[in-house]
């Protein structure tokens, strides 16, 4: 148990800021949601043309340079890619498919459950089911292959690269495109969003917290570490929506969410199944990109580009239902996974030896 | 002498834990400490007395000497 204080406690934080950030002026059951907000901001900048869902959020902003800068100061910014990086963009790309058919990515699901939103569960059991069916793949010998070091550089370039999207938020926000009405146009301000990105990139960063990673090292290995995490986070957010008069049980009605439960099932299997494949949540490849993990780049760009294609495409689910175009994508989003969970199955079993190792004692 | 060995691919560990088995020697195969890694792969702790310069198999990253409480770290292929 003393070894999960930390992730309890961040865990606890998230919680908090969570709730509060809805109270601060995000839309319900959003104080944090990676897929959405990576959805704002490709409307932000033009990539779809959804007007209700474009903002540059803040919240990614911060979790990203804290996450920088707490691996900085604990010497954890270890800059390495290339493993199979257009299979990883490729499952991007789907995981937000996914997400968006069910309205959120994993951590705003435990919010959306910790609101009263009982869709969320449904959701949670397809996301179960998703990881799962991955773990079978895992341990069939799935494996995108090795990473390698890469120039420090390289690494930097990630961060800056987000940095200058908040230079260009506070100096020329005409240059970006922002929602009127809908979910775009419910935000908290500017710097109460960025300090809450901060504080939970720097602790997610520390403690390795991940949604899927939680599920799977709990079905592989009984290990209650990282699920700890996510059970902190829903208690803390539900007492924190009780108390503030945010909590709404129930199916109907609940904020950007629908009621069609086959496709709350399978959009989040859709999710988990890709997200265990490429070896975290949204979230997780976020916190990996800002501490120089190259794949993670080409994974959040996938995700970026699945968010813009899902709106230009009416592949994103709204509060009415799924779209046909959805329900299409998320079936062959399926199908593609499969493949590349297939096809990457090493058959080989040898274990090759290294000759003239030097160890260092 | 026991020892953590931490890798770049989670069949990796898994292939390392087989190969391992078929040595006889007992392994666990768990999620990577914190305190040896920021990133979130499996790794696969054993104990033996062979010498272990011979058994640093290509998927291996790193390889860590556990004394008690304490790791240190024996192997890196950078």
């Amino acid at each position: 148990m003393k070894g999960n204080k930390g992730i309890i406690f961040t865990g606890v934080v998230v919680g908090i800021i969570s709730v509060l950030l809805v109270r601060f002026g995000n839309p319900g059951n959003m104080g944090f949601c990676i897929a959405c907000f990576i959805r704002d901001i490709a409307g932000a900048l033009g990539l779809h043309r959804a007007d209700v869902v474009q903002y540059v959020r803040p919240e990614i902003i911060g979790l990203v340079i804290g996450a920088f800068l707490m691996a900085i100061a604990g010497k954890e910014f270890n800059v390495r890619g290339g493993s199979a990086p257009f299979s990883r963009f490729v499952l991007g790309f789907i995981v937000m498919v996914g997400a968006l058919m069910f309205l959120g990515c994993p951590l705003r699901m435990i919010l959306r459950l910790a609101g009263g939103d009982l869709n969320a569960i449904v959701g949670l059991v397809g996301f179960t089911v998703g990881i799962s069916i991955g773990i079978v793949f895992l341990n069939k010998g799935f494996s995108l292959k090795r990473t390698y070091n890469l120039p420090t550089f390289e690494g930097y370039l990630f961060p800056s690269s987000i940095v200058a999207l908040f230079v260009i938020l506070l100096i020329v926000p005409s240059l970006l495109i922002f929602s009127e009405k809908g979910p775009g146009a419910a935000h908290a301000p500017v710097m109460i969003a960025l300090a809450a990105g901060l504080i939970v990139g720097a602790l997610a960063q520390k403690t390795r917290l991940c949604t899927v990673g939680g599920i799977r090292d709990l079905i592989l290995f009984k290990d209650w570490h990282l699920i700890s995490g996510f059970i902190a986070i829903l208690v803390t957010a539900l007492v924190g929506n009780m108390v503030l008069g945010q909590f709404k049980l129930g199916f109907a009605a609940q904020p950007i969410a629908h009621t069609d439960g086959l496709w709350n099932f399978l959009g989040m299997a859709l999710a988990g199944f890709g997200s265990v494949l490429l070896g975290g949540c949204p979230l997780r490849q976020l916190i990996l990109a800002s501490e120089g993990n190259i794949d993670s780049v080409i994974t959040v760009i996938g995700l970026t580009f699945g968010a813009a294609f899902a709106h230009n495409f009416k592949l994103a689910s709204s509060g009415n239902g799924p779209t046909p175009n959805g329900q299409i994508a998320v079936i062959i989003g399926f199908a593609v996974v499969l493949a590349i969970a297939y096809f990457n199955i090493e058959k080989s079993i040898d274990v090759k030896m290294k000759e003239d190792v030097q160890i260092e004692a | 002498m026991e020892y953590i060995a931490t890798f770049y691919t989670h069949f990796g560990a898994i292939k390392y834990s087989r190969f391992l088995s078929s040595k006889n020697i007992s392994s666990e195969t768990m999620p990577v400490p914190r305190k040896l890694s920021s990133s979130c792969g499996i790794c696969v702790k054993f104990k033996t007395s062979e010498d272990i310069s011979t058994m640093i198999s290509e998927d291996i990253e790193k390889v860590f000497l556990i004394e008690g409480s304490d790791t240190e770290l024996i192997y890196d292929n950078k």
